[in-house]
């Protein structure tokens, strides 16, 4: 039985793509079959995101009007079993699918065999947001800790119910770790409060998402990357497992710093 | 008292949130507490002066409060 998982936010611009070709890539590092769709018709990105841009030969577009087979347009990432990317169209526009076509193909997709199915969505609330919602049957709200980006979440997460999908949860992106020490940034509580969905996992502002977005290598797949171990664990949390949530602690002060520090906190354990 | 920017952000998101989901203006407020204030005067008698009005976070359900001194 697949399992079919969007990956929203409203707000563009808060690491729904990033966050799509992690989860994917990790499910399939867990030996998962995988298949991310590139929802974001006429914006693609996904592809250049994992870097398989050059690799696109068909889109999803190109599929559900029956110009080429579904087994033609996924392209088969070499560098991990099992993972495939549907890319979007980039000359079309995204009232030129329906909801339905949307449903049909990825029951087309689940007949192929595999376990997870997943829907990288683009901003709006739009018809882009309906087709990339039609066919799921969890999602995944991606959030900055930011204003805008927690309301949209919001009214997102109410559309996502009224559109009868129950399965939400939540990825909090881009923590600022000495921002939220400082009480500068708002933090996980905080969010979780106003939203009241359950966390799927917290990533922190890491440099290693700019670093491996630039080379095409999602951060999952990176052993010493803190945002890659943040979505390691969102893998294993979609995979059934209890993991904790990844500890974010500033960084050390230096040794002159702690010194001082040593003074304001000796004695008191 | 200096407040940090975190807080402020969450109270300013919090109130915002209530009044996207509860989608009310607040002429239809000012109505709801005419139309309120009327009907209780017919059987007691309050300070409609004094009266307030306003939206609530409660276990992450919005709730309207009204204070109604009596006379």
């Amino acid at each position: 039985m697949s399992e079919v998982i969007v990956v929203t936010s409203g707000k563009g611009g808060v690491g729904k793509t990033t966050t799509s070709a992690n989860i994917g890539t990790g499910l399939a590092l867990r030996g998962k079959r995988v298949v991310i769709i590139d929802a974001d018709i006429g914006l693609r990105n996904l592809d250049v995101v994992m870097g398989l841009e050059n690799r696109i030969i068909y889109d999803l577009v190109q599929v559900i009007e029956g110009q080429c087979r579904l087994k033609q347009a996924l392209v088969r990432d070499k560098r991990y079993e099992g993972l495939y990317l549907l890319p979007a169209a980039q000359t079309r526009d995204k009232d030129c699918i329906t909801p339905e076509q949307m449903k049909k193909l990825c029951n087309s997709i689940k007949s192929e065999g595999f376990d997870y199915i997943i829907i990288d969505c683009p901003a709006g609330i739009e018809q882009g947001f309906k087709n990339a919602i039609a066919a799921a049957n969890k999602a995944i709200v991606v959030t900055t800790p930011e204003i805008a980006a927690v309301r949209d979440a919001d009214r997102i997460i109410a559309m996502l119910e009224a559109n009868e999908i129950m399965d939400t949860t939540l990825v909090l992106n881009r923590i600022r770790v000495s921002m939220v020490a400082r009480n500068e940034m708002m933090n996980l509580s905080d969010v979780e409060e106003i939203l009241a969905v359950e966390t799927l996992g917290v990533i922190p502002d890491d440099d290693s998402i700019v670093t491996s977005t630039n080379k095409g290598e999602p951060a999952v797949a990176i052993e010493n990357s803190l945002a890659g171990k943040a979505y390691r664990n969102i893998v294993s949390r979609i995979l059934g497992e209890q993991v904790p949530l990844l500890e974010l602690v500033p960084p050390a002060p230096t040794p002159f710093l702690s010194r001082i520090f040593g003074w304001f906190t000796k004695g008191k354990g | 008292m200096y407040e940090n920017s975190g807080n402020i952000a969450r109270d300013r998101l919090k109130y915002l949130i209530l009044k996207d989901r509860v989608s009310c203006t607040n002429e239809t407020i000012d109505m709801i507490k005419y139309d309120v204030l009327k009907t209780i005067s017919n059987y007691i008698d309050v300070d409609n002066i004094n009266s307030q009005i306003f939206i609530e976070q409660n276990d992450n359900k919005p709730l309207l409060i009204f204070k109604v001194p009596i006379k």
